[in-house]
């Protein structure tokens, strides 16, 4: 099992030698995805755990009319769907990008955690954080102005991918459309075009070829009230 | 049920407007979509709306004639509000 699932559970919790040898003898089947591909279906009892390794997703809940609502965003590291270590997922999976996973039998995770305890709290953490966004999300449809939305959210994946060494001299890949970000903030589509250039008129942000470009950070920052305490970052990311 | 419309300019990128009317009631806002919206532009877009079971934000549509049918069918579903 490649390093980013180590390096992101190193961001939460100490693991010592005997951790990243168990981490690092995990089996797991490595597969490609392309962009817009599904990644784990709906509410579907899983037998592994997909782990992104390369590549961006984002998770999300499909309506009866066909509209979805993406329920947040994904970088290297994560595990794509956290929920089947216990749960059937009760949101699918698709991809934002090419890219690959690596998937780990949940018979082999669940051992992990039942004999490696800082193992099971690093997972606990990172489910505490995941949760922790989803609250962010809610505030940010329930209470902001769309302007804030798109712009507290660039601010979240730019540190989050920052995080992952994908983000440099104030740009990362995030090849995102503007159905992506409606369909992430409760915004129409026409909406978030209208957003988007009020953001790069106050010359905040540029989008280009699939390139986030902040120009402004903490300009975007305070579009969006942002303050990146709740995603419990290394200190030396924010 | 006949619906009306009146032209009105409205802020920002997106100018040309219409008030649409159920008697002399405001129903709805609809909106022109300028060129800053690509494929869309020309397009109707409803802006706001005072039917509870119609979503603002609904459209684009290709032709005013489809923005109204939908929001008559926002009317239709709300018998109590008239």
């Amino acid at each position: 099992m490649p390093g980013r699932l180590i390096d992101n559970l190193q961001n939460y919790v100490t693991l010592s030698a005997d951790d990243r040898s168990a981490l690092a003898s995990l089996p797991s089947t490595r597969r490609s995805f392309t962009a817009g591909a599904e990644i784990v279906p709906e509410n579907e009892a899983q037998t592994h755990c997909a782990v992104l390794i390369e590549g961006q997703a984002f998770r999300q809940k499909a309506l009866a009319d066909g509209r979805r609502q993406i329920l947040s965003f994904h970088v290297p590291g994560d595990i794509l769907d956290l929920n089947a270590l216990f749960l059937t997922p009760d949101y699918s999976v698709s991809a934002l990008t090419h890219g690959e996973v690596g998937l780990v039998p949940l018979p082999a995770m669940r051992e992990l955690l039942e004999t490696r305890p800082a193992i099971a709290r690093g997972l606990w953490r990172i489910s505490l954080v995941e949760s922790a966004i989803y609250r962010a999300w809610l505030v940010g449809m329930g209470r902001r102005t769309a302007l804030a939305r798109i712009a507290h959210l660039l601010c979240e994946v730019f540190l989050r991918l920052k995080a992952v060494g994908l983000a440099q001299n104030g740009s990362c890949r995030f090849p995102v459309t503007q159905a992506h970000l409606a369909d992430s903030l409760g915004l129409s589509a026409v909406h978030t075009n209208r957003v988007l250039q009020q953001l790069r008129a106050q010359g905040l942000i540029t989008f280009q070829s699939g390139q986030l470009i902040v120009l402004d950070w903490n300009g975007l920052k305070a579009a969006g009230e942002f303050d990146p305490c709740y995603l419990h970052l290394p200190s030396d990311t924010a | 049920m006949r619906l009306t419309l009146r032209p009105v300019e409205l802020i920002g990128p997106d100018r040309e407007g219409r008030l649409v009317f159920l008697e002399e009631r405001l129903v709805a806002v609809l909106s022109k979509l300028g060129e800053l919206h690509e494929d869309a532009t020309g397009h109707w877009f409803l802006e706001a709306s005072f039917t509870p079971t119609s979503r603002s934000g609904a459209g684009p549509f290709a032709t005013l004639e489809d923005a109204l049918a939908a929001i008559g069918t926002g009317l239709n579903a709300s018998p109590g509000i008239r």
